[in-house]
């Protein structure tokens, strides 16, 4: 047993940060829980890079995990929780990029490419359809006579 | 003793020196029509493949040999390290990942430099002139910004080691798959670059420039694949694909390479979408360039720590002189490269090829905005906003599932224009999956629309995908009755489309997986005492007790647990923890997954944290259904690309009709 308990105080820094977690855990029903998951997949950790507040095994990410359980359990609302982080951490806690102000711009950027693309379709077949409606321009009808001698015919 | 430092350093300055010699004939050869010298040029790239190779096995000797003299050497890796991780730790840090990268880039220009003077007599001179300014560059930072060979003062007795979460089999696989990956698409750039300078261009060259995108396309697959199976098993974060900077950057050029090679199909049959082809083409190295730069500069945490990375600015300076010329040249060639083959009915397969690339390119844009978009707005406004998963699911999720639905409808249709009746016969059977699949899904109780129209369309691509194999079945068993050529012929003269095909069904099992994993997914954490459980999704993942064990250097901590559905015990699961000496505040998980059958459910258990009487545990416990499909898919996925990618014996011109020459541009 002593070696497990080295390894134990080794791993203090996890064990110290699911304590808090796991006290407020148990009590809490898997509803509940659930919901404090998906709030945390929400969340950016501050000290880690890139993970969730979810993901991470970080002490802070732990915490925050529990002080979300502790704000469910008293009634909060999701966006009252998301909002007490952000009040806290700055608006880059929260992974979802508000659609408002300098952020709005990344929402922006996927529909103008969209747009773009739709566009750009159609002028594509625009241009097609008029070369096909050129005097002499059909080329497809021809090519499809063509190609209609060439293979046999499908069935079905 | 030799002294490896001196091999190393003398090995790449002759390297060097032959890329110099290199570039110089291969442009001397390209101005002046002077074939000798391209000749000459290709030999140099060999010779510098050769001293490369000295190279890197120089800094392998000095892994194996322990010689902690060698600063790399002592800063990624300890006498307490397995060989076959020691070997892996050569591209455990920068340095070594970028010799690594410019020897791969050096076997393949060696080979493929060959190819491009057999091509195109011409343009074969300007392509290896290309290749050698990238070969150039790189070994330019490898010998003087980012050297590995740099002697130690005083030489430690003991290496630092490698970083823990590396210490696993699938490091000695990944980190060079994403290496090779992103260099490879180095090489049809290079063809591309070459026939845009040299205003020449011919069936042969097209065709390779298309095979080796293949190559880098499917290199880069794999790892991506590689990545998303270590995040899953050995990152322990429960997930596969985190939306993660570097994961995207990782993905851009694998966008930008499969829609080159869908629209490579209209140009080579239809000789359409030519100028389009040859621009994703360059738009791919570029990104997989700015990958590395992203991935190697710092810009991830800040956008200042950039410039105090030693190769952050090469990089940038890099990236930007590539896109900046590669686009002029383009625009220049614009004229004489353009497709006057107009695509005449949104009903054909080229339309498809236009649409299907048109939404790669925006998944890819989206991706690319929102990964530079904090760093633009540190330098706006000083302050990062973060973008994260949320951002990219609601973004990509919908352009994905019209990617989807092409690919359920359009592969099905025939090339330039498809009569109505012709497109409602060829999409009324998958249509019918789709309805009958999500109405199906919706009588048995399930609520989300999302995954149900997702499912539903995978239903339709898998349909289209078996109706053409049956279709080109019978096509072969006609061909036999019809005449006494093998039936093998028929197959094989269509290898490349049912390959193409087999690759869309993996696709389609892919998105299941995801689908599955994302929609259904449940996940929770509880601290359980022995014999008590954890209960989730219908399985009890019960507590047995924990063991441990040490080694030199690596304390392991062990839990059992049982995995019961229905109280019977289906499976022992052992999810432990790692704590290596030096690097205790981050103990690894070793993650325990029980794929369960018929459900096809994951069941992922990590063990969080445990007490020092090994009575107690906190498990964190997730269900993922069909994660596993992830990886079957991968299997269909390669074995779609190895069909495709077989070498076909060589036929004459009257033998394939398929074949219609698009006219070289002058």
């Amino acid at each position: 047993m002593t070696r497990l308990r080295a390894a134990a105080l080794c791993a203090l820094v996890v064990t110290v940060a699911a304590a808090a977690g796991a006290a407020a855990d148990e009590s809490a029903d898997l509803a509940l829980r659930t919901r404090m998951w998906a709030i945390a997949e929400r969340l950016d950790c501050p000290v880690c890079q890139g993970q969730s507040v979810r993901d991470s095994n970080a002490q802070l990410a732990a915490q925050m995990r529990a002080i979300i359980l502790i704000r469910l359990q008293a009634g909060e609302s999701e966006d009252q929780i998301m909002q007490f982080f952000a009040d806290r951490y700055g608006p880059g806690v929260l992974r979802e990029p508000p659609r408002e102000g300098l952020a709005l711009g990344v929402w922006l950027g996927p529909l103008v490419v969209v747009g773009f693309g739709v566009v750009l379709v159609a002028a594509v077949l625009a241009r097609g359809r008029r070369r096909a409606a050129m005097p002499g321009g059909d080329l497809a009808a021809y090519e499809q006579i063509v190609d209609d001698l060439r293979r046999p015919r499908r069935g079905g | 003793m030799i002294d490896l430092v001196d091999v190393g350093r003398l090995a790449l300055g002759a390297a060097f020196g032959t890329a110099v010699l290199q570039i110089l004939l291969s442009v001397l050869a390209a101005v002046r029509r002077m074939p000798e010298l391209a000749v000459s040029a290709r030999n140099a790239a060999a010779v510098q493949a050769a001293l490369l190779t000295v190279a890197v096995a120089g800094l392998a000797a000095g892994f194996l040999s322990r010689d902690f003299s060698m600063a790399f050497v002592a800063d990624h890796s300890s006498s307490a390290m397995p060989v076959g991780l020691t070997i892996a730790a050569l591209w455990g840090g920068q340095e070594g990942s970028l010799l690594f990268w410019t020897w791969a880039m050096s076997l393949f220009a060696a080979l493929a430099s060959r190819r491009m003077l057999a091509a195109h007599a011409e343009a074969g001179p300007h392509g290896l002139a290309a290749l050698s300014g990238l070969q150039l560059f790189f070994l330019g930072v490898v010998v003087f910004t980012s050297s590995p060979f740099q002697r130690l003062v005083a030489a430690p007795v003991e290496g630092r080691g490698l970083n823990p979460l590396l210490w696993d089999s699938g490091m000695q696989i990944h980190p060079p798959m994403l290496l090779t990956g992103y260099m490879s698409f180095g090489i049809p750039f290079a063809f591309a670059i070459g026939m845009l300078t040299a205003g020449r261009v011919s069936q042969p060259w097209l065709r390779e420039m298309r095979d080796w995108m293949l190559l880098a396309w499917a290199i880069q697959s794999a790892g991506l694949l590689l990545g998303a199976w270590w995040a899953y098993r050995v990152l322990g974060w429960g997930g596969y694909w985190g939306w993660d900077p570097v994961e995207n950057v990782a993905l851009l050029p694998w966008l930008a390479a499969t829609a080159y090679l869908h629209s490579a199909l209209a140009q080579e049959r239809r000789g359409q979408l030519r100028a389009w082809a040859v621009g994703l083409v360059l738009l791919s190295y570029a990104l997989a360039v700015f990958g590395t730069f992203v991935v190697r500069s710092g810009v991830l945490s800040s956008v200042h720590s950039f410039a105090l990375s030693d190769v952050g600015p090469t990089f940038f300076v890099f990236v930007g002189a590539l896109s900046v010329l590669s686009l002029a040249l383009f625009v220049y060639r614009l004229p004489s490269i353009r497709s006057d083959v107009p695509i005449a009915s949104l009903a054909s397969k080229e339309a498809g090829f236009l649409i299907n690339n048109l939404l790669l390119l925006a998944i890819a844009a989206a991706t690319f905005w929102g990964t530079i978009f904090p760093m633009l707005t540190e330098i706006v406004q000083g302050a990062r906003i973060a973008v994260g998963p949320p951002f990219y699911t609601q973004v990509n999720v919908p352009l994905l599932l019209a990617v989807l639905g092409v690919l359920a409808v359009w592969p099905l249709l025939a090339w330039r224009r498809t009569p109505p009746r012709a497109v409602w016969r060829a999409a009324r059977w998958p249509l019918a999956a789709f309805v009958g699949v999500s109405a199906l899904l919706a009588l048995l109780g399930m609520r989300d629309g999302l995954p149900i129209l997702a499912i539903g369309m995978t239903a339709a691509v898998a349909l289209g995908v078996g109706l053409e194999f049956v279709r080109s079945l019978a096509g072969s068993l006609r061909a036999r009755r019809a005449s006494d050529a093998q039936p093998g012929r028929y197959l094989s003269r269509h290898r490349r489309r049912l390959g193409g095909y087999l690759a869309h069904l993996g696709i389609a099992v892919f998105a299941l997986g995801v689908i599955g994993s994302s929609a259904f997914g449940q996940e929770t954490a509880a601290t359980v005492r022995r014999g008590e459980a954890v209960r989730l999704g219908g399985y009890d993942v019960v507590f047995q007790g924990l063991a441990s064990g040490a080694q030199p250097g690596l304390t392991t901590v062990t839990a059992v647990v049982d995995v019961v559905r229905d109280g019977v015990v289906i499976d022992r699961l052992t999810p432990a923890r790692r704590i290596h000496a030096g690097w205790e505040s981050q103990p690894t998980a070793d993650v325990a997954v029980s794929t369960t059958l018929p459900r096809l459910d994951d069941v992922y258990v990590l063990l969080s944290s445990w007490d020092a009487a090994g009575e107690t545990a906190t498990l964190r416990v997730l269900v993922n259904p069909l994660v596993v499909l992830l990886w079957i898919s991968g299997a269909v996925y390669f074995a779609g690309v190895l069909v495709v990618a077989w070498p076909s014996p060589r036929r004459s011109p009257a033998e394939a009709p398929d074949a219609v020459p698009a006219p070289a541009p002058s």
